[in-house]
């Protein structure tokens, strides 16, 4: 099975005032065509910035590790030139991003961003765009097409405005939609109905999708994989099924534990002790240590991803030492 | 939306004749809060023979009270009765007639340049922000901003006018060889006329334009929607243009409406400097002169050319955005 | 941070510069020396700066004039600070009818350029002299101030704390004096900066109008218009004063930069 996307060895580093911060850090990560792989982890673990490699929208002080190799569909995405680059985004890969009423100009109508968009992926002419669009905007559920070709973003709500920004995502028919906490800025039942939008779209496509989310809930609702990410390193890897039912690293554990459940007695809610660390200066040895009730010597040294299943991997000592700690 | 166009329109309007009025009132409460009364102030004069400034009392109505002055004067003002000149023995009307628009000329072609360098070197150091061409360009603009516009006006008139003899030395025509020109040559003559002193105003304030442009693109290229933009495949060059300068020009045309009242105060010195015989040189000959009701009147007009200036860059603004559409 | 330091490093040598004129001068300012020879002459040992059309030396002149139009600079934003934080202050407490009576005059006089409202008092001012500048030049720079200060008493006046002190019964000049005034005291720091500098500016302007200043005190705005008609043969007269107005105006622009970064960060 030939992955669609393929994230080896990254690395991103930033310069900061505190000295560099190494906001990702030897992260791989294969998805396969049409899967919906979800990224998981508090803020500040490094999940935007590895979404934002992938299409190299990060900023310029940025550094990538030199072993960072990003291929899409087989393609050196690293060694795109400025045209072909520009082609990928938009076209094969589709982003949506946190905020929706922020990732849309202001002054510019809804329609004008899609024909914009359109546009820059299909030599087609402003009547053909426009037809488009409408079909577009009726694909991720907004009625009213021609209304909303003509009305400005700060006139939408945010869940409007979302599905609108979709539609931009979807314009060139991407085989692979980032979608960088895509519900976080929503209330919840628009969360719902946007990820059931995504769900419904991704099936119907056969379109590939990386989610980030710090929401489990969400995850298990739309994955069918899941990555954790913890301290700029993948922690634990898994389907999503695999990854609820056996969770393998402590994090993930508590992660699942500080869920709140809707199901059974309300009961306090155990959080993780401690925050995340500062990617000016991660942990030495196991980045979770210090956070972690298992921990022992051992973990003075980072452990590598080590399988606990045939396609179930965590980077946790326990996974082969099973022994160790108290368990 | 024409609804509420013409609803923002009609409400700036009146607000704007209540400053302008406003405006009338501080200067009667100036006029009478003087010891004496303003003809007190010709009293040294002495071409002017006692009985006659008691004529002259009666004649201004100033020996009524207050009160009913006041009334007398917003009526004479709202009819655009600005008074008589005190020097020229005519309506400070008639006096003023020529001048203003000698005075929007200037301001005019004033703000082309302000806008034309302001802007574009405000984008040009905000593209290149932190670089040391930023550097450069903000050493200048911060010079600029502190030359005095009469001095910036000398330097311009000694390099080119005197010197190299590019431009003429004074006035808006050839006071000689300009009846003689044909349309075209009459033209060109007003417009030779017209460089150097609109530049030297406009430069000035191109300064404070650069320095709001350069931040305001800073602003927009670090928000989210230009990033996206290059995220759905855009051209740079159209990010650029349609993404982000075209909301970091929002804020420049808003703040436009600041520049008139820096237009109109420079307009008073560059006059001066180059003998333009507009509305700020006639008032500042008046103040010599002690011919108080010109002075009075050129304030109360460039009051309301600020008020019309300041509605026009709103309206502008509003053509612009379109989330200030909906605001009152 | 740096403009900040070479801001004040300009600012506190032009003040030494100013205070110390009377010492520093080698000639009285307005003392007309060799009428035939030193006529605009050209800088030399004797005349660093050269002298004026009316052969005074211009490097006393200038000292002087920097002496004079800071002086009134410095003066004439006192007395706007004063006016302007006073009427600020009382329209924005008392609120109501006396605010918004205030804030329409303050309107209406913002509408005016800066230059014009100078110039209606200055034409009805009998004998202008140096105090009489310091008024007119203070009496039409408080109005923005007022406006500034206005809006944070007010903002100030909404809050629950104030209102607390007021309603145990502590007396409003108190809450102004003890809690208020020190916190516009940053915006109202940088504002007056700026102020000084273009004051300076304004006041050369009236000088170079000859609207300023009584002769034959020495201002900047008046060496300058002495130096018009020689502006090719000796292009020193005006230019010895240009460059000591654009340098005074430069520093005190980067020291309210400055200041502004520091203090108001809410500032746009």
């Amino acid at each position: 099975m030939t992955s669609l996307l393929e994230l080896e060895h990254l690395s991103v580093t930033f310069p900061t005032r505190a000295g560099p911060a190494r906001a990702v850090e030897d992260v791989s990560l294969a998805i396969a065509p049409g899967e919906t792989v979800a990224l998981v982890g508090e803020s500040g673990c490094g999940k935007t910035v590895t979404a934002l490699s992938v299409l190299r929208l990060l900023p310029e002080s940025a550094t990538l590790g030199p072993e960072s190799r990003i291929r899409f569909d087989g393609r050196d995405v690293l060694a795109l030139g400025r045209e072909e680059l520009r082609r990928l985004r938009g076209g094969a890969v589709g982003m949506v991003f946190q905020e929706p009423g922020a990732s849309l100009n202001p002054v510019l109508t809804i329609g004008a961003h899609l024909v914009e968009t359109i546009q820059a992926h299909d030599a087609v002419d402003r009547a053909t765009a426009r037809a488009r669009a409408r079909e577009l905007l009726a694909t991720v559920g907004l009625r009213d097409p021609d209304r909303m070709v003509a009305r400005y973003p700060h006139e939408l709500s945010g869940g409007m405005q979302q599905r609108a920004y979709l539609a931009m995502a979807l314009a060139a028919r991407p085989r692979l939609l980032i979608a960088d906490e895509p519900t976080t800025a929503l209330d919840v039942t628009t969360q719902a109905q946007i990820l059931a939008l995504l769900a419904d779209l991704t099936g119907r496509l056969g379109m590939a999708m990386l989610l980030i989310t710090h929401n489990l809930g969400i995850a298990a609702a739309v994955a069918d994989r899941v990555a954790v990410m913890y301290a700029g390193r993948i922690v634990e890897v898994a389907p999503r099924a695999a990854l609820f039912a056996h969770p393998a690293h402590p994090y993930t554990r508590g992660l699942l534990q500080a869920a709140p459940r809707l199901d059974g007695p309300t009961r306090p809610t155990p959080a993780i002790p401690g925050a995340v660390p500062s990617a000016t200066a991660w942990p030495e040895g196991c980045r979770f240590r210090p956070r972690c009730a298992h921990a022992w010597d051992r973990c003075n040294s980072e452990p590598t991803l080590a399988a606990t299943a045939p396609d179930h991997t965590a980077r946790c000592w326990l996974v082969t030492e099973p022994r160790g700690g108290t368990a | 939306m024409d609804t509420d166009l013409i609803r923002f329109v009609v409400g700036r309007l009146l607000q704007g004749v209540l400053v302008v009025l406003g405006v009338a009132t501080l200067v009667f409460v100036l006029l009478h809060a003087a010891p004496g009364d303003p003809l007190t102030v010709l009293s040294d004069a002495p071409q002017v023979a006692p009985d006659v400034l008691r004529e002259l009392r009666r004649d201004f109505g100033l020996d009524r009270p207050v009160g009913e002055q006041y009334v007398r004067y917003l009526a004479r003002l709202v009819q655009g009765d600005l008074g008589i000149s005190i020097t020229q023995h005519r309506p400070v009307t008639a006096a003023l007639a020529g001048a203003v628009p000698q005075t929007l000329l200037l301001a005019a072609a004033a703000l082309l340049v302000d806008f034309l360098a302001g802007i574009g070197i405000g984008v040009a150091q905000g593209r290149r922000a932190g670089t040391r061409t930023d550097r450069l360009l903000s050493v200048v603009t911060i010079t600029l901003y502190s030359t005095p516009v009469f001095v910036l006006g000398l330097l311009l008139l000694g390099v080119f006018g005197e010197t190299l003899g590019w431009f003429p030395l004074g006035g808006s025509v050839d006071p000689i060889r300009h009846a003689g020109l044909s349309a075209a040559g009459r033209l060109l003559d007003r417009i030779h006329h017209l460089v150097l002193p609109a530049l030297t105003l406009g430069l000035v304030a191109a300064a404070y334009t650069a320095r709001h442009q350069r931040s305001a693109l800073l602003d927009v290229i670090g928000q989210d929607f230009v990033r996206a933009a290059r995220a759905r495949g855009i051209a740079e060059r159209a990010v650029l243009l349609r993404h982000a300068l075209r909301n970091a020009l929002t804020p420049t045309i808003t703040l436009a409406g600041l520049a008139f009242p820096v237009l109109l105060s420079g307009s008073v010195l560059v006059e001066s400097v180059f003998g333009w015989p507009g509305m700020g040189r006639l008032a500042a000959e008046a103040i010599g002169r002690r011919d108080y009701p010109v002075v009075t009147a050129a304030a109360i007009l460039a009051a309301a050319m600020v008020v019309a200036g300041n509605l026009l860059a709103d309206l502008a603004a509003r053509m612009a955005d379109p989330r200030l559409r909906t605001v009152r | 941070m740096t403009r900040l330091h070479v801001g004040i490093g300009l600012v506190g040598g032009l003040c030494l510069l100013a205070l110390l004129a009377p010492v520093l001068a080698p000639h009285p300012p307005h003392l007309q020396l060799d009428l035939d020879a030193l006529r605009s002459a050209a800088p030399s040992l004797p005349h660093p700066l050269g002298t004026d059309p009316y052969s005074r030396d211009l490097l006393s002149r200038v000292l002087h004039g920097a002496r004079v139009s800071l002086g009134i600079a410095v003066l004439a934003v006192l007395v706007a600070v004063g006016v302007g934080v006073t009427v600020g202050v009382v329209s924005g407490w008392a609120g109501g009818v006396v605010d918004v009576v205030l804030m329409r005059l303050v309107d209406a006089a913002l509408a005016v350029p800066r230059l014009f409202t100078v110039l209606v008092p200055l034409a009805l001012w009998e004998h202008v002299t140096v105090p009489a500048i310091v008024l007119i030049l203070g009496g039409t720079g408080w109005f923005g101030m007022s406006r500034l200060v206005r809006a944070e008493v007010r903002a100030a006046r909404a809050r629950p704390w104030v209102a607390a002190a007021r309603a145990i019964g502590v007396p409003p000049v108190r809450i102004i004096t003890r809690h208020l005034l020190p916190t516009i005291a940053g915006p109202v720091i940088v504002v007056a900066t700026m102020g000084i500098g273009q004051v300076v500016l304004l006041e050369a302007g009236l000088s170079y109008l000859g609207l300023g200043v009584p002769q034959p005190l020495p201002s900047w705005g008046s060496i300058i218009a002495d130096g018009q008609p020689v502006l090719r043969a000796a292009p020193w007269v005006a230019g010895s004063a240009g460059l000591a107005l654009v340098a005074t105006v430069l520093a005190f622009t980067l020291v309210g930069d400055g200041l502004r970064e520091r203090l108001d960060p809410r500032a746009p």
